[in-house]
């Protein structure tokens, strides 16, 4: 039973972050939950010198209200002062990080903190902790993963064609009343939410894995928005059952492997593309034609 | 009847002016053209009028109304460098957000929409096209679904800044009939366009503008030279073509 509650957090995990990576990579902000992931520890030990304890909640209060201040800090410098998005990520990244690293060490003799353990969950771990809820009783993990999803999917079911536009074009977006910069800010929003809470679930690794892997594989693989969306489920859910085979057979951590085959998947498409690429260019030279024609192509 | 009138339109960049002044009020029902120098601030001008961008002074109102009331009367092609090129979108896909305005969060496009984009992908002669990517049409092709998703819109006013910039003869041709197609259904269409030569043959009215307004009238009144000085300095040659052209036109008028 332990596996299969396993298996499935790691599933709806999976899906949630294949979703909103696929948005992160069409606005070329994929690294934001690696970013995020990072800004959360002076928040964490922040939270740990004000409470003097480890539970739970205040490390998750401190962690995000880290990451929104790092979300906040983003939008400033893309919206306000037009940094370049990953420029803005990797300066937000690099302050936040250091500064948990400075007020870890600043407080080390007070701080019995081991962040990794306390904030970074274990996929392991998820079946340990049973809650009922309406009488059904799963892993806190799954419940908090469901949740997840349900406010992904919903998100990106109703915003779909804003998330879109603003992506595509923002300024025609704006001129039809769409503000890129508050949609920008709502996908921004949700992610930092989705990577605390699935920090605490299941670690960095694999959160940033799954948020990055299934999304640029899928990019590369489509043509279309929407099949984006659905092939990156795919690869959402490949990366958990290879990953679940690839551990059982060679033994290792399931969260390890199936970051790896979130991962490997795109590496593998990138190098398969690159073979069929190379003879299929020498064929058609002139696939997208130049110039112009009123002589359309036939189809 | 005035579609749009501007009154002391002043917009800065941080310390940078970009537009000073402007007061014109422009005619509903015509093809009116912005023309200026590089910088002149005529991007600056069509923005503003869509609401993009703050002004520091002065009011533009469109039909009598704050931009912001009449997002829907309006249709706004920017310039072409706003765009991701590489983004997963086929052509027709591209065509329909101009039916996005009136969808509401969550709504999906229903059958009316898509007849729509399909009509206007007709009318820009890319009917052909519609499954494929931005990235594989050529310029030309591309400002063409531009202006389709514009159609799609339905609006009364059409802002449209540089259309005519680097493309194709064909396209050209393609981007003017619709022009004259629009005006002939009585909508205002407003175009920013640099050749002096199609607007005094093609355009109803013209706006001057080099960072404060230069003249903004009928074409045969406000291009004269002393204007045309007025925007641009001394380049004559390029003056005396108009006149030229002017001239022709005049000629016409008078003879039937
Ligand atoms: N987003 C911006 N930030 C700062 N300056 C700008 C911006 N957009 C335009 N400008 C400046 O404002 C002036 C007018 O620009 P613009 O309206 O694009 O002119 P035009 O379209 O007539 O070439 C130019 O000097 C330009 O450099
Ligand atoms: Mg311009």
């Amino acid at each position: 039973m332990d596996v299969v509650w396993t298996l499935a957090t790691a599933v709806t995990l999976a899906l949630a972050c294949a979703l909103l990576g696929s948005f992160l990579a069409l606005r070329r902000t994929l690294l934001l939950g690696d970013a995020l992931s990072h800004a959360v520890l002076p928040g964490v030990v922040l939270a740990f010198l004000w409470s003097g304890s480890r539970e739970l909640l205040p490390m998750l209060l401190g962690a995000g209200a880290a990451a929104l201040m790092a979300t906040l800090l983003l939008e400033l410098l893309q919206w306000r002062f037009r940094v370049h998005p990953d420029a803005a990520l990797g300066a937000v990244l690099a302050t936040f990080f250091a500064a948990g690293i400075f007020l870890l060490s600043r407080f080390a003799g007070q701080v019995d903190l081991d962040a990794e353990c306390v904030l970074y969950g274990e996929l392991a771990y998820v079946p340990l902790e049973l809650v009922s809820v309406m009488g059904v009783e799963a892993p806190r993990g799954l419940w908090t993963s469901a949740v997840l999803l349900a406010g992904v999917g919903l998100f990106v079911w109703l915003a779909y064609k804003e998330l879109a536009l603003v992506s595509f074009d923002p300024t025609f977006a704006a001129s039809i009343g769409r503000s890129p910069r508050r949609w920008s800010l709502a996908l921004m929003g949700l992610t930092a939410a989705v990577t605390v809470v699935a920090l605490e679930l299941v670690g960095a690794i694999l959160v940033v894995a799954l948020l990055v892997g299934p999304a640029a594989g899928a990019r590369l693989l489509t043509r279309r928005l929407p099949q984006m969306l659905l092939v990156s489920a795919l690869l959402a859910l490949s990366s958990v059952g290879v990953g679940y085979g690839l551990a059982w057979a060679f033994d290792g951590a399931l969260a390890g492997w199936i970051a790896v085959v979130a991962g490997g998947h795109v590496v593998v498409l990138v190098l398969l593309r690159r073979l069929r690429k190379a003879p299929a260019s020498a064929q058609e030279p002139f696939a997208a034609e130049q110039g112009d024609d009123h002589a359309q192509q036939p189809r | 009847m005035i579609a749009i009138e501007c009154r002391d339109v002043t917009v800065q960049y941080g310390h940078r002016v970009a537009l000073w002044g402007v007061t014109c009020q422009l005619p509903a029902g015509r093809l009116i053209a912005i023309v200026g120098p590089n910088g002149a601030g005529k991007s600056t001008l069509l923005r503003a009028m869509v609401g993009l961008v703050r002004l520091s002074r002065g009011e533009i109102r469109l039909f009598g109304q704050a931009p912001e009331k009449v997002r829907r009367r309006v249709s706004y092609m920017p310039q072409r460098e706003t765009v991701d090129w590489d983004f997963p979108l086929t052509v027709f896909d591209v065509v329909l957000m101009g039916c996005y305005g009136e969808l509401r969060l969550g709504a999906r496009p229903r059958r009316e929409h898509y007849e729509r984009a399909q009509r206007a992908l007709e009318l820009v002669g890319m009917e052909h096209h519609a499954q494929r990517l931005l990235s594989e049409l050529s310029g030309g092709q591309q400002q063409r679904v531009f202006l389709a998703r514009a159609l799609a819109q339905q609006a009364e006013l059409y802002l449209m800044d540089e259309p005519l910039a680097g493309v194709d003869a064909a396209t050209e041709q393609v981007v003017l009939h619709v022009l004259e197609e629009l005006r002939r259904q009585g909508k205002t269409v407003v175009v920013v366009h640099h050749d002096l030569s199609t607007i005094a043959e093609r355009f109803d009215w013209v706006v001057l503008l080099n960072l404060r307004l230069v003249a903004c009238g009928a074409v045969p009144e406000v291009l004269t030279m002393a204007n045309l000085h007025g925007a641009y300095g001394g380049r004559l040659q390029m003056l005396s073509d108009v006149a030229q052209v002017l001239e022709q036109r005049r000629q016409r008028l008078r003879h039937g």
